[in-house]
C-alpha cells in the first residue's frame, strides 16, 4: 500500500518529506457519495409538465456548461496573470481551463442534442446560443491547435494567454445570447425577467446538488491536469540535470 | 438509422426489458442515452489523462535509472553533482543500485 | 532580444514632456506604415496576390454555383464576405512572414518606442491594402455576379468589418509567424475570433442590398463596433508579450 501511494503522490509533490493533504483523493471519496445521490435525487425530482423524463437531462446539461464557462474564465485569468508576470504556474492554470473547458463544452453539447432530438425534433439547430457556443468550441479548439505547434515553452505559454485573453470575448457572448436575442429556444434561467423559466422548489434543490457534484468532480479534474503538467516540469527538470554536460535541448 | 433504433437495438442485445413505448414518449431513453454518453465522455477524458500521466512518470522514472548509472559509472565526487536539484525534484530520495539500462 | 537605449531627440530641442512621450510613439506607428505602404509599391506583392486570389474566389464562386440562380442577393452578401475574408487571411499572411524572411523584423523591434506602435502602424498598413482590395473587388464581383453590390450604404459595414479584421488579423499574424506551421495557422487562429464579425457582416450587408430597415441591422451594427473597439485596445496591450523573444 504505501509504494502505491508513494507513486500517486509522485506528481503532488511531498516537501521535504512532509505528506500533503491529497485533495484528489479526498474529492474521490466524496464524490463516491455525492454521486449516488445527485443519481437518486434526479430520479426523485418531479417530471416537467411539457418535457416530461426528458427535463432531467437538464442537471447535467446545466452543471457542465457552467463549468465550461468558468474553465474558460479560469484560462483568461491565467491569461492575464502569465501577461503580468511571465510566471510558470499560471500557464499550468491556462493549459488546465483550456483543456477542461474543452472537455465540458463537448458534455454540454452532446447531452443538449440529445434533448433537442426530443424535445425540438432535432439534434441541431442554430439558435443564437447553439451559435455562440459552437462558435466559442472552435475558437478554443484553435487555441489547442496554436499550443501544440509551438515548440519553445516560453513561446508556447506566451502565445497561449494571448490567445486566452483574446478568446475569451466569446464567453460573455455565449452567456448573454439569451438575453441579447431573445428570439432563441434556450430559457433564461437565472435572473429576474419575465422570461426566466422558474423551476419548482425541489427541481431547484436537485439542480443545486448536481452542480455541487458537478464541481466537484471538475476540481478533482484540475488536480489531476495540474499534476500532469508538474510531472512534465519533472521531466523537463530531469532531463536538463542528466545531460547537463553535453549539448541537449 | 435514428437515435430510438440504435437504443432499441442496443436494449435487444441485452437481457433488459425493451423500452416500451411509453418510456420513448415520456424522453426516458433520452435521459438514458445522455447518461450514457457523459459516462463515455468521462471515461475517455480520464482514461486519456491517465495515461499521459503514466507515460511521464515512467520517464520520470527511466531518466532516474540513467542517472544513478552514471553516477556508479564515474568515480564519484565527494559531492555529488546532482544533489541541489535532486532534491528539489525529488528525483532520488536514496541511492539507488545500479540497474539494467532500460534503453538497451 | 537586447533592448538599446532609448534616443531622446526632443529632450535636446527642448519639447515638453508630453510630447517626448508621445510623439515617438506616433512617428513610429506612422513610420511603420509609411514602410509597409513604399515596400508595397515597389515590389506589389502582397496587392498583386490578393486581388488576383480574391478574383480568382469569385470567379470559383461563378462557376461552382448553378447557372441562373433566381436570387442572387441571397448568396451575393455571403459570397462577397468569404472573398474578402479569404483574401484578407492572404495579405495578412505574407504583412509578418516578409518581414520575418528578410530578417527585418528584429530591426522593426529596435524601435525606439513601445511594442503597441508598431502593431498599429502594421495594422493601418494591412486596412489600407484590404480595402483597397476590397472596393476594387466590389465592382467585379457586381460584374461576375450581375448583381450589383455598389451601394454608398455598405461603406461602414465594409469600414466595421475590416477594421476587425485589420487588428485581429495583424495580432494573429504576429503570433503564427513563430510556430511552426505559421501559413497554415493564422487562418485556423483567424476564422473563428471572426466569425461572429463575418456573420454581423454578411447579414447586415443582406439587409441593405434587400432595402430593409435600419433597425435589422442596428445590432449587427453595434455588434461589429463593439468588437473592433475590444480589438483596438486589447491586441495592443497584448503585442508585446507575442514578439518576445
Amino acid at each position: 500500500m504505501a509504494t502505491i501511494t508513494k507513486r500517486m503522490d509522485f506528481g503532488s509533490g511531498t516537501a521535504n518529506g512532509k505528506r500533503k493533504l491529497d485533495w484528489a483523493k479526498i474529492l474521490l471519496w466524496t464524490m463516491l457519495v455525492s454521486f449516488p445521490v445527485t443519481l437518486i435525487f434526479i430520479l426523485l425530482a418531479p417530471s416537467d409538465y411539457e418535457l416530461k423524463y426528458s427535463q432531467r437531462i437538464f442537471y447535467f446539461h446545466m452543471p457542465s456548461n457552467i463549468l465550461c464557462l468558468l474553465s474558460f474564465t479560469i484560462y483568461f485569468i491565467g491569461g492575464l496573470g502569465y501577461w503580468r508576470t511571465r510566471k510558470r504556474s499560471w500557464d499550468i492554470l491556462m493549459i488546465t481551463g483550456l483543456e477542461l473547458g474543452v472537455f465540458f463544452s463537448l458534455i454540454g453539447i452532446v447531452t443538449g442534442s440529445i434533448w433537442a432530438r426530443y424535445a425540438w425534433g432535432t439534434f441541431w439547430t442554430w439558435d443564437p446560443r447553439l451559435t455562440t457556443v459552437t462558435i466559442m468550441l472552435v475558437v478554443y479548439l484553435a487555441g489547442w491547435m496554436l499550443r501544440s505547434s509551438v515548440e519553445d515553452p516560453n513561446r508556447k505559454a506566451a502565445l497561449t494567454a494571448v490567445f486566452g485573453i483574446i478568446g475569451f470575448i466569446n464567453v460573455p457572448l455565449v452567456y448573454f445570447s439569451t438575453r441579447f436575442f431573445p428570439a432563441g429556444l434556450h430559457p433564461i434561467v437565472f435572473g429576474t425577467n419575465d422570461k426566466v423559466v422558474n423551476l419548482e422548489g425541489f427541481m431547484t434543490l436537485t439542480l443545486v446538488i448536481s452542480i455541487i457534484t458537478f464541481s466537484q468532480f471538475f476540481v478533482y479534474l484540475m488536480i489531476q491536469r495540474i499534476r500532469l503538467e508538474n510531472l512534465r516540469d519533472q521531466v523537463a527538470g530531469v532531463r536538463m540535470a542528466l545531460y547537463e554536460d553535453e549539448d541537449f535541448v | 438509422m435514428n437515435l430510438n433504433s440504435i437504443l432499441f437495438f442496443l436494449a435487444q442485445t441485452t437481457t433488459a426489458p425493451k423500452p416500451t413505448s411509453d418510456q420513448v414518449e415520456t424522453g426516458f431513453v433520452y435521459v438514458i442515452a445522455a447518461f450514457i454518453a457523459v459516462w463515455l465522455l468521462i471515461a475517455v477524458y480520464l482514461f486519456w489523462l491517465q495515461r499521459r500521466q503514466e507515460s511521464l512518470r515512467q520517464e520520470v522514472e527511466q531518466l532516474r535509472q540513467e542517472e544513478s548509472e552514471r553516477l556508479a559509472a564515474t568515480p564519484a565526487p565527494a559531492t555529488p553533482q546532482y544533489t541541489e536539484l535532486d532534491q528539489k525534484l525529488e528525483v532520488s530520495g536514496t541511492v539507488q543500485a545500479p540497474q539494467s539500462n532500460l534503453r538497451g | 532580444m537586447a533592448r538599446i537605449a532609448k534616443p531622446d531627440r526632443q529632450i535636446e530641442t527642448g519639447a515638453t514632456r508630453d510630447q517626448t512621450v508621445l510623439k515617438p510613439y506616433f512617428r513610429v506607428a506612422w513610420q511603420v506604415f509609411l514602410k509597409d505602404i513604399r515596400t508595397e509599391l515597389r515590389t506589389k506583392e502582397i496587392f498583386s496576390s490578393m486581388s488576383v486570389f480574391s478574383l480568382l474566389v469569385v470567379m470559383v464562386f461563378v462557376f461552382a454555383l448553378p447557372g441562373k440562380l433566381k436570387e442572387a442577393g441571397d448568396v451575393a452578401p455571403g459570397l462577397l464576405w468569404i472573398a474578402f475574408t479569404f483574401a484578407g487571411v492572404l495579405g495578412l499572411n505574407r504583412s509578418f512572414i516578409n518581414e520575418k524572411d528578410r530578417g527585418s523584423l528584429e530591426g522593426l523591434l529596435l524601435a525606439p518606442t513601445e511594442r503597441s506602435a508598431i502593431f498599429y502602424g502594421k495594422a493601418l498598413g494591412n486596412f489600407t491594402f484590404i480595402i483597397v482590395v476590397e472596393l476594387l473587388l466590389a465592382p467585379i464581383f457586381s460584374l461576375l455576379f450581375n448583381f450589383s453590390v455598389l451601394r454608398v450604404e455598405l461603406l461602414p459595414v465594409l469600414l466595421l468589418g475590416t477594421i476587425g479584421f485589420a487588428e485581429i488579423g495583424t495580432l494573429f499574424a504576429a503570433m503564427a509567424v513563430n510556430t511552426r506551421a505559421r501559413e497554415v495557422l493564422l487562418p485556423v487562429l483567424f476564422f473563428p475570433i471572426m466569425l461572429p464579425v463575418i456573420i454581423a457582416a454578411s447579414q447586415s450587408t443582406a439587409a441593405i442590398l434587400t432595402n430593409r430597415p435600419f433597425e435589422e441591422i442596428s445590432s449587427a451594427l453595434g455588434l461589429m463596433f463593439f468588437f473592433d473597439l475590444i480589438f483596438l485596445v486589447v491586441p495592443a496591450m497584448l503585442f508585446e508579450l507575442v514578439l518576445e523573444e
